[in-house]
C-alpha cells in the first residue's frame, strides 16, 4: 500500500469520526470538520465547472480551437452574459444580470411546457386509462391504480369543498396518500441506514485492516 | 407498567444510538448471510442490458455524490462489468458535479480491473472507443437536450481535458438516438427529466438506479413502462450484484450484498422500537382516559 | 430609459426566449433546431456561471466574517484555507507550466505586503479593525507558504502531478477528505430517523395507523428478512417482501402518480407564469 493512500485512510477515518463526535453533543471538533468540508466542497466545486464547463465549452473553442477547426466568436454572448452574471456581485451594476437569468429561466421554461406535458403528463394520463387486464389480477391491479390516481386527484382539488361525495372520495385518497408516504417512509429509512452501513464498512475493511498491515 | 411505559417513552436518543450502532456492527463483523431473490423491478433492468447485442452504446448518468456511495456506486460498479462483459460500449457523463470524480474513478476501477491472476480482466477495451467518461455539464436538461443533437457539441473535451470528436466512438456515435439503452444512476430528481428530456424524445429505453428516498416516488414511471427497471436503494443494487455474478468477479463478497445483514437488523429494530413504543403510548393513553373518568 | 433597460426590457426577453423556444419543439425544421442547439450550449456555459457566482457569495460571506472577526470566524478561516488550497491543487494546472509555483509565490507576496502594511499601521496607531486585515495577511502566507514547500514539492513525489486527474493531489482531496466527510454527514441521518421514528411515529389516527402499518410493511419486506418471514397459505407463499412489492407497485404508484400529475399540471403552470412576466421573482432587485 502506498505511502498517499495510507495516509489518506488515516485522514479519511479521522475526519469520519470528527463528524461522528456530534452525536455525543456539538462540539468543535465537528464544527472544525464542517467547515473542513465546505472549504473543500467550494473548491472543488470551482475547479469542476471551471474545466469541465467554463473551459471546455466557452474558452477553448474561442481561444485553443482545434486544428482545422474556425474560432466560435458566438460564444463571445454566452461569455459576455455570464460576465454579468458574476457582475452581481457589484450592486450597482447588478441588474445586468437580469438579461442573463430572464434567458436562461424564461429558456427552460419554454422549453419545459412541450415536453413535460409530451413526455410525461399524457404518458401517465395514458397508462392510468389502461386496459382491465389480461385476466382478473391484472384487472384488480388496474381497478385499484384508477381508483387510486382518481381519489387523489380529487383529494388535490381544492376549487370544490371536500363535503358530502368529494369528500367521501377525498378521504380514499387521504388513504391512499398515507400507504404511499409510508411506503416512502420505509424506504427513507432504508436509505439512511444504507449510508450508515457504508461508513461502517469503511472503517472496518480500510482503516482497520491497516492497523493489521493488510490491504 | 406505568414506570416501564415512562422510561421507555422517555428513553434518551443515545441509546437508541448505541443500539443502531450495535445493529450495524455486529452484522458486519459476523454475517448471517440472508439469502434474497431479486425483485420483478431489477430483473427487467438486468434482462434489458443482457439482451442488447456486443458493440451497442449503453449511456450511464452517474448523477450521484460521495453521500450515496453504498447505494448507487455499488450499483456503478456491478452495471460496468455487466457492460464489459457482454462486449457493450459505455459512454459515461453525469450532470452532478459531485459525481464528475466518483464517476470516473468508477469507469477506471472496472475498465483496469485485475483479477485474481494478476491479468486484466477485459484487457481488449481501449478508452475511446469501447469507453468514455465523459465528465460533468451544468444544466440538467440542458444538457440532454444538447446530447439529444449532439455530443460532442455538448461535451467537447472529456473529463481530463481530451477532444472527444477526435475519439473513435464518436465518429460512429454523434448523438443519444444512437445508443441503445439509457441507464440513469441518481441520487437526486434528475430520472424524471431523462424521460422527458431524453428517452421519450429520442425513443432510446431507459431503466434507473435511484436511492432509496426517491425510489418509492418513481413507480408511476416503472408502472408506465417510462422506466424499463427500477434499481432501488442499497437493496436493489445488492440484487444487481447477484445477477451480476460480482462475487466471481471481484473474488470477494461485494459491498452492497455485504451490508444486507446490517440492514435487516436496523430496519428489524426500529420497527420493533415502533411498535413498542406505541404499544406502551395505548397503555398509557388509556390509563390516563381511566383515571380521568375516576376523578 | 434606465427603468426599461432594468425592468421590461428583461421581461420582453424572457417573453420572446420562452416562446421561441416552445415553438421550436413543433418545428422540425433545421434552423429551429439550430436555435434549440445553441440555446442549450449557452445554457451550459450560463449555468456554470451561476455556480460559480454561488461560490464566490460563499466565500465573500466567510471572508466578511474573518475581517470583521465576528463570532468563529476562526472556523471561517479554516474553510477558506481549504478552499485555496483546493483551488492551487486544481485550478492553477497546467502541464507545461509551473503555475502552482507561481499562485503560490503570489500568495506569498500579496501576504507579505499586506503583514506588512498591517504592521505600519498598527505601529501608527491603528486599533482592533485592523486585526482583520492581518488575519488575513496571515492566510495568503500561510496559502503561498504551503503552496511553496507543500504542494509544489508533494506533487512531484507523492502524486501525478497537479491536475484533477486521478492521482493528483486534488483526486487525493477529493477521494480522502471530500468523500468521507460527506458521506458520514450524511450517515448521521440513520441515528436520527431511528430516534424520531421511536420518539414521534405515534399511531394517533386512523391515517397515521395506515401510514405506520405501510412503513413497517415495507422496511422489513424490503430487506432479506422480509422473504424468509412468510406464510403459506391454499399453496400461496405470502412474504412481507411480496406484501410490500405489492404496496409498492399498486397503492403507492396510484397516490404518486396523482401528486405526480398536480406537480406537473403546477410546472407547465409556473412556466407560462415566467414567459409572460408575471413571475418575476427571479430577477431579483428592487430597482
Amino acid at each position: 500500500m502506498s505511502l498517499s493512500t495510507l495516509l489518506g485512510i488515516w485522514v479519511a477515518a479521522a475526519l469520519t469520526f470528527m463528524i461522528f463526535s456530534f452525536l455525543y453533543k456539538d462540539n468543535a471538533v465537528y464544527k472544525l470538520g464542517e467547515h473542513v468540508f465546505l472549504g473543500i466542497a467550494l473548491g472543488y466545486g470551482w475547479c469542476i465547472y471551471y474545466w469541465n464547463d467554463i473551459f471546455s465549452n466557452a474558452i477553448a473553442p474561442l481561444v485553443y480551437p482545434l486544428e482545422g477547426q474556425a474560432r466560435n466568436w458566438t460564444l463571445i454572448i454566452p461569455i459576455v452574459l455570464g460576465a454579468f452574471i458574476l457582475i452581481r456581485v457589484v450592486p450597482r451594476l447588478a441588474w445586468l444580470s437580469r438579461y442573463s437569468f430572464a434567458l436562461l429561466i424564461a429558456g427552460y421554461a419554454g422549453l419545459a411546457v412541450p415536453n413535460e406535458i409530451a413526455g410525461r403528463f399524457l404518458p401517465q394520463l395514458v397508462a392510468t386509462m389502461g386496459p382491465f387486464g389480461p385476466g382478473w389480477v391484472g384487472a384488480v391491479t388496474q381497478a385499484v391504480l384508477l381508483l387510486g390516481v382518481f381519489c387523489t386527484v380529487v383529494f388535490f382539488f381544492f376549487s370544490l369543498e371536500h363535503r358530502g361525495l368529494v369528500g367521501k372520495i377525498g378521504r380514499v385518497g387521504v388513504l391512499y396518500i398515507m400507504v404511499a408516504f409510508g411506503a416512502a417512509f420505509g424506504y427513507t429509512v432504508m436509505a439512511r441506514v444504507s449510508l450508515l452501513i457504508g461508513r461502517f464498512q469503511f472503517l472496518i475493511y480500510e482503516w482497520i485492516s491497516t492497523m493489521h498491515g493488510s490491504s | 407498567m406505568q414506570k416501564l411505559a415512562n422510561i421507555i417513552l422517555n428513553l434518551d436518543r443515545r441509546v437508541i444510538y448505541l443500539i443502531v450502532f450495535i445493529c450495524v456492527l455486529v452484522p458486519l463483523l459476523k454475517p448471517l448471510e440472508l439469502p434474497f431473490e431479486p425483485t420483478q423491478e431489477v430483473k427487467e433492468a438486468f434482462n434489458d442490458i443482457e439482451a442488447l447485442e456486443p458493440g451497442s452504446v449503453v449511456l450511464i448518468s452517474c448523477d450521484f455524490g460521495p453521500s450515496t456511495i453504498p447505494e448507487n456506486y455499488t450499483m456503478l460498479e456491478a452495471l460496468l462489468h455487466q457492460c464489459f462483459r457482454r462486449h457493450l460500449r459505455v459512454i459515461a457523463m453525469t450532470l452532478v458535479p459531485a459525481g464528475a470524480a466518483l464517476g470516473s474513478r468508477g469507469m477506471r476501477e472496472a475498465a483496469e480491473f485485475i483479477d485474481a491472476s494478476g491479468a486484466r480482466l477485459y484487457p481488449d477495451l481501449e478508452y475511446g472507443s469501447d469507453y468514455v467518461y465523459l465528465g460533468y455539464k451544468p444544466g440538467s436538461t440542458a444538457v440532454m437536450l444538447s446530447i439529444g443533437q449532439s455530443f460532442t457539441d455538448a461535451f467537447p473535451r472529456d473529463h481530463e481535458n481530451r477532444v472527444t470528436s477526435q475519439m473513435p466512438i464518436f465518429r460512429e456515435i454523434t448523438a443519444l438516438a444512437d445508443c441503445k439503452y439509457i441507464f440513469d444512476i441518481a441520487s437526486v430528481g434528475l430520472p424524471e427529466y431523462w424521460v422527458s428530456y431524453a428517452s421519450e424524445r429520442e425513443n432510446v429505453p431507459l431503466s434507473v438506479n435511484c436511492t432509496a428516498v426517491s425510489a418509492a416516488q418513481y413507480y408511476p414511471y416503472y408502472a408506465s413502462r417510462q422506466f424499463r427497471g427500477l434499481v432501488g436503494g442499497m437493496k436493489g443494487a445488492a440484487e444487481y450484484e447477484k445477477l451480476v455474478g460480482m462475487e466471481a468477479i471481484i473474488g470477494r463478497i461485494p459491498d452492497a450484498t455485504k451490508g444486507m445483514d446490517a440492514q435487516s437488523a436496523v430496519h428489524l429494530f426500529i420497527v420493533l422500537a415502533i411498535i413498542i413504543a406505541n404499544i406502551f403510548y395505548i397503555m398509557q393513553g388509556r390509563q390516563e382516559r381511566r383515571e380521568g373518568e375516576v376523578s | 430609459m434606465e427603468q426599461f433597460l432594468k425592468r421590461q426590457l428583461p421581461i420582453g426577453v424572457a417573453f420572446v426566449v420562452g416562446l421561441v423556444l416552445w415553438a421550436v419543439y413543433y418545428i422540425p425544421s433545421g434552423l429551429a433546431q439550430n436555435v434549440q442547439q445553441a440555446f442549450t450550449a449557452w445554457a451550459i456555459i450560463l449555468s456554470g456561471a451561476a455556480l460559480i457566482l454561488g461560490i464566490l457569495s460563499a466565500i465573500h460571506h466567510h471572508w466578511s466574517k474573518v475581517s470583521q472577526q465576528k463570532a468563529g470566524y476562526g472556523y471561517s478561516l479554516v474553510t477558506l484555507f481549504f478552499f485555496g488550497f483546493v483551488l492551487l491543487s486544481g485550478w492553477f494546472s497546467n502541464e507545461h507550466f509551473n503555475w502552482p509555483l507561481w499562485a503560490s509565490i503570489v500568495f506569498f507576496a500579496i501576504g507579505a505586503i499586506m503583514a506588512f502594511i498591517f504592521l505600519l499601521r498598527r505601529i501608527g496607531g491603528a486599533g482592533r479593525a485592523m486585526t482583520g486585515n492581518g488575519i488575513a495577511a496571515a492566510l495568503f502566507l500561510a496559502l503561498g507558504l504551503v503552496g511553496i514547500f507543500g504542494i509544489v514539492p508533494l506533487q512531484a513525489t507523492l502524486f501525478t502531478g497537479l491536475t484533477i486527474k486521478e492521482g493528483s493531489i486534488f483526486d487525493w482531496v477529493f477521494q480522502n477528505m471530500f468523500v468521507p466527510l460527506d458521506a458520514t454527514m450524511f450517515s448521521l441521518l440513520a441515528f436520527y430517523i431511528a430516534s424520531a421514528a421511536f420518539r414521534a411515529f405515534r399511531a394517533r389516527s386512523f391515517e397515521a395507523t395506515a401510514l405506520l402499518i405501510a412503513g413497517c410493511i415495507v422496511m422489513i419486506g424490503r430487506v432479506p428478512l422480509g422473504e424468509q418471514l412468510a406464510v403459506t397459505i391454499s399453496g400461496q407463499t405470502i412474504s412481507f417482501a411480496s406484501v410490500a412489492g405489492w404496496i409498492l407497485n399498486n397503492p403507492n404508484a396510484a397516490a404518486q402518480r396523482g401528486i405526480l400529475l398536480g406537480v406537473l399540471l403546477s410546472m407547465v403552470a409556473i412556466s407560462l407564469r415566467i414567459i409572460f412576466g408575471i413571475e418575476r421573482t427571479y430577477m431579483g432587485g428592487a430597482d
